[in-house]
């Protein structure tokens, strides 16, 4: 490694600088990144035309090349199931899908369940929360996700449920008026996304649909 | 290295893998992500440069 250029190393003789992984580019201008990237795709040996001259480039290549071995051979690796794995898979999701009005999180200190109805008050009081709306949860529209719940779940089969959950998806739907005037779309996206954000704060949930209906305006003065 | 990628980001942690381990090109682990080529390529940036740096006792 005598030919890497003096910008490349660190205060050992050894030791390629790693502080050249936090900057932008090499002394020569080309990028840290794409340098990086023709390395760990296994183009290293492709060198362009300044490449072939230029011994920052080849000594960057040679470099991450060899830090990047580790990755590509962690990557060929086999990989191998435990015997029971099929087993604990299917323990989890008969677990879930017996827990069909309750959220689902299962640790390794144990599972932690929310109750449906939390979700559906939490979602209710965010939506609210949103300046001139009144909201109620109701049932108005399918969405996709709606449907793969209430067929997980039989206990979402009922009409008129408007909160669906299955582990830590939940599929809401709110009805809302608006004040006369706002505007709509706005406004409806502003309950989706305070819901959203509400329901990953409160209950850390990882899969959340929100379906809002406009179903009515309010005439008040402002 | 598990070990290393496990500490990744959510979201560079699903592109390094869909991508250096399972193989998949640029485009389709952005359309499995139902993300953009741009945006795949800008995690893997970062998620190169976190991995290249893994200390020598983790790998």
């Amino acid at each position: 490694m005598t030919d890497v250029p003096a910008d490349h190393r660190s205060g050992d003789d050894d030791a390629f600088d790693l502080s050249l992984l936090s900057r932008e580019s090499l002394a020569c201008g080309r990028s840290v990144d794409d340098v990086l990237e023709q390395a760990t795709e296994g183009r290293g040996a492709e060198l362009d035309e300044h490449q072939s001259t230029c011994p920052h480039c080849q000594a960057a290549l040679r470099e991450f090349k060899a830090l990047w071995n580790p990755v590509t051979e962690y990557a060929e690796r086999p990989v191998t199931l435990p015997p029971d794995f099929a087993t604990r898979v299917m323990d989890r999701v008969h677990l879930l899908v017996r827990d069909v009005w309750y959220t689902m999180n299962v640790t390794d200190l144990g599972a932690v369940r929310v109750a449906a109805r939390i979700v559906g008050r939490i979602a209710r009081d965010a939506a609210r929360s949103v300046p001139g709306v009144r909201a109620v949860l109701g049932r108005t529209t399918h969405g996709r996700m709606v449907d793969l719940v209430e067929r997980a779940t039989r206990g979402h089969l009922h009409p008129h449920s408007a909160v669906g959950v299955l582990g830590q998806t939940a599929a809401v739907d709110l009805a809302i008026a608006v004040r006369y005037g706002d505007p709509v779309h706005e406004v409806a996206e502003e309950v989706q996304r305070r819901v959203n954000q509400r329901l990953r704060e409160a209950i850390t949930m990882q899969a959340i649909v929100v379906n809002v209906t406009v179903d009515d305006v309010i005439h008040h003065p402002r | 290295m598990s070990r290393a990628a496990s500490r990744l980001p959510p979201v560079q942690r699903v592109v390094v893998v869909l991508h250096h381990f399972e193989g998949l090109p640029y485009a389709e682990v952005a359309q499995v992500t139902h993300s953009t080529v741009a945006a795949v390529r800008s995690h893997l940036f970062r998620a190169r440069r976190t991995l290249a740096q893994t200390p020598q006792e983790w790998r």
